[in-house]
């Protein structure tokens, strides 16, 4: 790193985080000085900052797009920006704005007046850009730690429910054994190779013609632990629990922000430094993980009655998919995990808000979202449900909707790389899954409800994002341009 | 661009309906029955603008989707589509005419299901495109999934839908993997150009099972034909017309345009299966028919046996077999349709499907009776009626190929009159059970079609055969030649 450059090159590459983390700052700030003490007469602040937070991770977004440097690595090789790095950001940026949009109807009726959130909100932004753009281990050991703790503390929000309780415990114990797990197969790296570099360890091992087995479990243990920030199978313990203990905004955020900046670090490990090993390590240990997952997702799915437990298993079920797509080690099958992963935020940033829509309506002691809440939906907001039973189809993976696509480039790459008997477990595993998602429209349709129920309106923030994902899901087969040469885009922009 | 003026007034038709107020529920069927009937005059002018002396593509439509993968719609018609084209767009106004009065929830979600069903299929038939085919093929789940469900008629309906949903899905993921290695292997969907690309021997058989899984789920063969009975008795009246009179042709036209057209290799290797299960079929299900206290029931299960029966047609490799099969697939299109609409009428009229409280009805509904008489006999296979002229070919191509399964196969026309008779004695002549209105002008208007059709197709055969011979001369030329 040319020392004299840091201020042309890597602070101007740095330029979103560094006014995250600047904004951080200001929010708590704001935050503190103006509505917890009598004398600003306990000022409601929620709306202020909402629309502070939206206006600061708006200008990120223009900022990530508006990248002045050109693909490289910056701060001594810890740090990275590329095509990747630019449009993971992007995709974090606007599922976050998902999120602040239909947080503030969400903060109103369940009685949050904490603003803080939303500086957490922020962490996760600024964490999440870190963890993208790390080139080194220890940069996504310690970008994943500030985004683990500010889950941590997002999932034990609630501070009246038990199940909140539960799920930031069980959360806190489990991830920190991860993120130890992780630590110990760095190390391991640490130990085979000399350098933590994502860089140094590629050229290390190009050639490579034998190789130490501390390497290998020091890998899976790097990967297992990323997985189990996704929850992938056997990693997927704590899933249900999380997902559904914590308040419903917090587990939207767990099941469509972090996934994509995820599967870019692990994407970055596979096919950037340890691309060599894809024969002998990677096609049988993301198989495995795939297969193991999409079962578990499927099997563990019909035995749900609780909606958010069962969105949690679908993504199990979908987690499956990309490790497969990933197996097949090809750059057809990193475009396609890519190409999944957009469809797969905006089909379930739809199904959560939806999920939040319910929860909003349940003013009674129940804790816990069941089936039956949604019996009414088809009379009381008939357009609502028409687009839910397209977004859950497209979730089953039916055509013409955006989620078969998505699962087409999957099989793509399966067949591709003939994988023949994995593929067709695939489609048993789908159908058997496709059970349960129209078992979700038959409730919704079929059933006759004795009860009148009654759904709150949908707020103007919530009502944008629904129409905006269910439109470019469900019209996604009129233009499927900008789509497809997005993900291959990010696919080839991985710096090698 | 007459395949584009079609569908652009079919969207056009569903997004006005969109657009009409929920009350006006009369104004909502008059505007889907225009739309629909106008379809179907468009597309009598592709019967009329058709070229018969050639195997080409005509009214072709190409249209750039994503050109980076090499996959584009291409929508044109053939021989083989044209009759399934005209026979989809004459149901469908039919359908709503016999829906007139049906005020089960909501009337216009139920009429934009139908307008939108009539539309993917459509584009099913006219599709040269394998993965623009396979969309279009699985997009009817979602629609008809939700025509069961919704306006079924009792609790059994759920189970119904499921059945209906699972089967089809399992077999055409099924034929989605052999459509991906297709992709794969010769780097195009496009049919044309994959018709000339050949596969290795190898790679035809297991593509062939691939496509058979699904295919064979829609026909319905065998093993995996239990979702028709259930489907076709839960469904609302127009939904059971819908299912037995275009979605079950969904089969065998995949068939005969993907198996016969790309994989003859592997369809003439496979022959001795699908004529066992075939023919399984046609005696099971006939047999099985006598049996049934459920009028829907009964006609659900000739349904199975006369689409068994079309599967032997196709897979003699004969030109007289093939087109046979089309016809009595047309065929049974008009003549099941019009024995679900006849049902219809009288579940209209006492909301009940159990044969046995139904007896003497020629004393009180005698024009009734009599199109049902004639719609029994071309059930049976009359000759006159078109079903005679299918059944008959059907057998003498079977026996070109295989005298035992000619020997078989005969025996349906035998159960059919079993079946057929039967049931007609048993509801229409005997003590009067029951007494009733007899049709309306409006029932009266939504057979005509279907019996002229019928008549037509059994005296003047011709005139369908004509377009078909060079499609066909050309799928078997291929099927002979490899």
């Amino acid at each position: 790193m040319k020392f004299a450059l840091i201020f042309q090159n890597d602070t101007a590459a740095f330029l979103p985080e560094l006014f995250l983390a600047t904004s951080l700052l200001v929010v708590l700030l704001h935050g503190s000085f103006l509505g917890g003490s009598a004398a600003s007469l306990y000022t409601y602040l929620t709306p202020s900052i909402v629309r502070l937070t939206s206006t600061i991770l708006f200008l990120s977004l223009l900022l990530v797009l508006n990248n002045p440097v050109e693909s490289q690595t910056l701060w001594n090789a810890l740090f990275v920006t590329d095509h990747l790095a630019i449009w993971a950001k992007f995709v974090v940026f606007l599922g976050l704005l998902f999120c602040v949009s239909v947080s503030e109807a969400y903060m109103f009726s369940a009685r949050f007046r904490a603003y803080e959130i939303f500086v957490f909100i922020i962490g996760i932004g600024l964490s999440l850009c870190l963890l993208i753009s790390s080139y080194d281990l220890l940069s996504i050991y310690l970008s994943m730690e500030f985004l683990s703790l500010i889950f941590y503390v997002l999932a034990s929000w609630k501070k009246n429910s038990y199940f909140s309780a539960e799920a930031g415990l069980k959360y806190f114990i489990l991830g920190s054994v991860a993120s130890l797990f992780f630590l110990f197969g760095a190390s391991l790296i640490y130990f085979t190779m000399g350098t933590t570099n994502l860089g140094a360890l590629a050229l290390l091992t190009e050639n490579l013609v034998t190789s130490s087995p501390f390497l290998y479990l020091g890998l899976i243990f790097v990967v297992s632990a990323l997985l189990f920030k996704l929850g992938a199978a056997p990693y997927h313990m704590w899933i249900a629990d999380v997902y559904e203990g914590a308040p419903t905004l917090i587990s939207f955020i767990f099941a469509v922000v972090p996934k994509f900046s995820i599967f870019v670090v692990v994407s970055r490990l596979i096919f950037t430094s340890f691309w060599s090993f894809f024969p002998s390590l990677w096609e049988d240990f993301f198989c495995i993980c795939g297969l193991l997952s999409l079962s578990i997702g499927c099997l563990c799915g019909l035995g749900e009655t609780k909606i958010k437990r069962l969105l949690a298993f679908s993504s199990v079920g979908h987690v499956g998919f990309l490790c497969l797509g990933l197996a097949s080690g090809s750059i057809e099958g990193l475009q396609a995990v890519f190409f999944y992963l957009l469809i797969y935020m905006l089909t379930a940033a739809f199904l959560w808000i939806y999920v939040l829509l319910l929860d909003l309506d349940t003013t009674s002691n129940r804790t816990l979202l069941t089936f039956a809440d949604a019996i009414g939906l088809a009379k009381s907001n008939p357009l609502l449900g028409l687009i839910v039973v397209l977004m859950i189809f497209s979730l089953a993976g039916i055509p013409p909707l955006g989620g078969f696509f998505a699962k087409l480039n999957i099989f793509v790459s399966l067949v591709d790389a003939s994988f023949y008997l994995i593929a067709v477990f695939t489609v048993l595993t789908s159908v058997i899954s496709a059970f349960y998602y129209i078992r979700l429209i038959k409730i919704f349709y079929f059933e006759k409800n004795e009860k009148w129920f009654f759904f709150a309106p949908l707020s103007k923030g919530s009502a944008t994002v629904l129409v905006l994902t269910a439109l470019t899901v469900c019209f996604f087969i009129c233009s499927p341009n900008l789509f497809y040469l997005l993900a291959y885009k990010i696919g080839l922009g991985l710096l090698v | 661009m007459l395949l584009t003026y079609i569908f652009l007034l079919l969207s056009l038709g569903i997004v006005g309906l969109v657009f009409i107020p929920s009350s006006q529920k009369l104004i909502m069927r008059q505007f889907a029955l225009g739309i629909t009937s106008a379809v179907f005059v468009f597309s009598l002018f592709l019967w009329l603008g058709f070229d018969q002396s050639t195997c080409k593509f005509q009214f072709v439509v190409d249209s750039l989707w994503l050109p980076l993968a090499n996959i584009n719609l291409i929508l044109g018609v053939d021989g083989i589509s044209l009759f399934f084209i005209i026979l989809t767009t004459l149901i469908f106004p039919l359908c709503l005419l016999a829906s007139w009065s049906f005020d089960k929830g909501s009337v216009k979600s139920y009429l934009i299901s139908f307008l939108s069903m009539e539309l993917v299929l459509l584009l099913v038939f006219t599709n040269l495109d394998l993965l623009f085919f396979y969309i279009f093929f699985e997009t009817v789940l979602i629609p008809m999934f939700l025509v069961i469900g919704i306006w079924g008629s009792r609790q059994r309906k759920i189970r119904a839908a499921y059945m209906f949903f699972l089967y089809t899905l399992l077999g055409s993921l099924f034929m989605l993997i052999g459509i991906v290695y297709i992709y794969l292997f010769a780097g195009t969907t496009d049919y044309e150009a994959l018709s000339v690309i050949g596969f290795s021997s190898y790679d035809q058989k297991w593509l062939w099972l691939a496509f058979f899984a699904s295919f064979a789920a829609k026909v319905p063969m065998l093993p995996v034909h239990i979702w028709l009975p259930e489907a076709h008795v839960e469904a609302p009246t127009a939904g059971s017309v819908i299912l037995a009179g275009i979605l079950l042709k969904l089969g065998s036209y995949g068939f005969l345009r993907f198996s016969l057209g790309l994989l003859p290799l592997a369809s003439v290797y496979f022959t001795p299966l699908v004529f066992s299960l075939s023919l399984f079929g046609v005696v099971y299900t006939s047999l099985t028919a006598i049996r049934q206290t459920d009028l829907k029931r009964l006609i659900a299960y000739t349904s199975v046996a006369h689409m068994n029966l079309v599967m032997i047609g196709l897979f003699t490799g004969t030109v007289i077999g093939i087109e046979a099969a089309v016809l009595q697939s047309l065929s049974h299109g008009f003549v099941s349709s019009a024995l679900f609409l006849i049902i219809g009428v009288l579940y209209d009229r006492w909301h009940s499907r159990v044969v046995k409280y139904y007896g003497g009805l020629t004393h009180t509904m005698p024009i009734f009776i009599t199109i049902f008489l004639f719609f029994t006999m071309a059930n049976l296979g009359l000759p006159g009626t078109s079903s005679f002229v299918g059944e008959f070919l059907l057998l003498v191509s079977a026996f070109e190929a295989n005298t035992t399964a000619c020997f078989f196969a005969a025996t349906s026309m035998i159960l059919g009159g079993g079946y057929s008779l039967w049931l007609f004695n048993r509801i229409a002549y005997g003590n009067v059970k029951i007494v009733g209105v007899d049709l309306s002008f409006r029932e009266f208007v939504l057979f005509l079609p279907l019996v002229l059709g019928t008549l037509f197709m059994g005296i003047y055969p011709n005139i369908f055969f004509s377009p078909m011979h060079a499609t066909v001369a050309n799928v078997v030329w291929v099927d002979l030649w490899m």
